[in-house]
């Protein structure tokens, strides 16, 4: 770094799997909002998605011999660690409202900005959205997170999950669907959208 | 670009939510505990092991070779230990955190007293508002120990403590002053001399005199020595000036000065508790708002209570005193 240039994630990620702690605290520094974010939007509740952040990093070097990452770093790696802890965390949100007949959805604690963007944009648009987005299986809600709101590509979103690129296009596509379909966006009628059948879990593992 | 057309259009229909960062305080206090675990789980391996322990298989091996070590120490000395799991599982007994799960979330907290099934219970409750279900403490066979409800199986590879089994009490109360800002390294910005000396004198008020202290490695940059890691394999305690020192008007140097002036009172512990409070709240921090965590541990041999300010997740505030 005598040029002043900074490491790119892949090369300290080479440290970090050498074992070089400063390397992990950097590569900490430059992504934990990035982590924390994903996780508040997954979990809506800054506290839980806080723990979930922590423990993901924590995992991420405990099993930093298990990845040896591309030249796209270890950020991929990152949010499939954050995603299986969150999947958990929901599961247990899930046995911890048992008894509902449906589980009610996390929010995404609103900022200033989001209330203008509601005001402006009217209130039940944002509701219709969310409750589109909730209508999705879990498996799909997940990737539309980590593609659309975390902006992976489809290629490090089947990275991160551990599923084929193929299979990450098709539930985007559905995900699409349903949400024209839930937002009355003309050309869409309800026998457009793929069945849930075809490759979406079975309701017992949550929805959002 | 079908891809990419693709994801626009979803997000024309569903605009991310925006989601306000953490704040540096916060990144701060996450980052320190995380760098301990970090730190402690490379300096606590011997060092011929460094390299291997990177490959599952040789980690196995290592834990099956340092479990015939103890279970052969164990036929030695059976008749004079009162607790089962020091002899089965002593790297996970000399560990000074404790990993609770709980209802599926994880967290990795520091021990507060030394029993993991206590301090996870406690945890248990100040996140979820209820008491904790009948909890089970594991050696996760990482080296640390975990903390499940009863009726959950255990991932493979953690094996049962028994009932009752505490983490090695003197490493977690040394590693408490050693993060400690009321009294411990973090009270301060002291050099290597005087946080060795200081360091030294701590080990033998915590019964530690075989241990020695190591000054930071030349690796570290910073003024102050703020921390130390336990190895107890060597029997060393290794001073690290991790990440530099935080702002002196932070929160949690405003808290230690408040703490230090109530120490000196000498009260017991419940009214020792009731000032540590009503100084935090002071400050504007909320127990209800989990940030900061009050510990109250009885010690009736104590005469007065002291109090430690750890952070890590939230600010722990430590307090071992008298009942009465």
């Amino acid at each position: 770094m005598g040029d002043g240039k900074e490491p790119a994630d892949a090369e300290l990620w080479e440290r970090v799997v050498s074992g070089e702690p400063q390397a992990f605290e950097r590569l900490f520094d430059r992504h934990t909002n990035t982590i924390f974010r994903f996780c508040v939007r997954r979990v809506g509740d800054r506290s839980a998605a806080e723990d979930l952040m922590s423990t993901t990093f924590l995992h991420a070097w405990r099993r930093r011999a298990d990845m040896q990452c591309g030249a796209e770093g270890p950020v991929p790696w990152l949010y499939g660690i954050a995603a299986n802890l969150v999947r958990r965390h929901l599961r247990g949100v899930d046995r911890r409202r048992a008894g509902m007949a449906r589980v009610p959805v996390p929010r995404v604690e609103p900022d200033p900005s989001d209330e203008i963007a509601d005001r402006l944009d009217g209130a039940s648009r944002a509701d219709r959205v969310g409750e589109a987005l909730r209508s999705l299986p879990e498996s799909d809600q997940e990737l539309f997170v980590l593609c659309v709101w975390e902006e992976l590509s489809y290629q490090q979103a089947a990275a991160a999950l551990g599923i084929p690129v193929g299979t990450v296009r098709s539930r985007l596509s559905r995900a699409r669907s349903r949400l024209r379909l839930a937002l009355g966006e003309p050309g869409v009628e309800s026998g457009d959208v793929p069945s849930e059948s075809t490759s979406v879990r079975p309701r017992k593992e949550g929805w959002v | 670009m079908d891809d990419l057309l693709e994801l626009e259009k979803l997000r024309a229909l569903a605009p991310a939510p925006s989601v306000r960062p953490l704040s540096a305080e916060r990144v701060a206090m996450r980052k320190e505990i995380l760098m301990r675990e970090v730190v402690r789980s490379l300096d606590s391996r011997p060092s011929g092991l460094r390299t291997a322990l990177t490959f599952p298989r040789l980690q196995i091996a290592r834990r099956h070779g340092r479990l015939l070590v103890t279970l052969t120490a164990a036929v030695v000395v059976l008749s004079a230990t009162a607790v089962g799991w020091a002899l089965v599982t002593s790297s996970a007994r000399d560990t000074v955190s404790v990993q609770c799960e709980i209802q599926g979330s994880s967290a990795v907290i520091p021990s507060a007293t030394g029993d993991p099934v206590a301090d996870c219970s406690a945890r248990w409750q100040r996140d979820t508002g209820s008491p904790a279900p009948p909890l089970v403490a594991y050696d996760n066979g990482d080296g640390g120990v975990s903390v499940l409800p009863a009726d959950e199986t255990p991932p493979s590879g953690f094996t049962r403590l028994p009932a009752g089994a505490t983490q090695n009490v003197s490493m977690v109360e040394m590693q408490q002053w050693l993060d400690d800002y009321v009294t411990g390294l973090n009270s301060g910005c002291y050099n290597d001399a005087t946080a060795t000396q200081m360091t030294q004198q701590a080990l033998t008020r915590f019964g530690m005199g075989g241990w020695t202290v190591q000054a930071p490695p030349a690796s570290d940059t910073g003024p102050c020595v703020l921390t130390g890691i336990l190895d107890p394999t060597n029997h060393t305690v290794g001073l690290r000036t991790l990440g530099g020192p935080g702002p002196a008007d932070s929160i949690v140097e405003k808290l230690a000065a408040k703490l230090r002036a109530i120490a000196q009172q000498c009260a017991p512990l419940n009214a020792t508790a009731t000032q540590v409070r009503s100084a935090a709240n002071e400050l504007g921090l909320s127990e209800n708002a989990h940030q900061f965590e009050l510990i109250q541990i009885p010690d009736n041999t104590a005469t007065c209570t002291t109090i430690s300010e750890n952070v890590g997740g939230t600010i722990f505030l430590l307090l071992r005193g008298p009942s009465n």
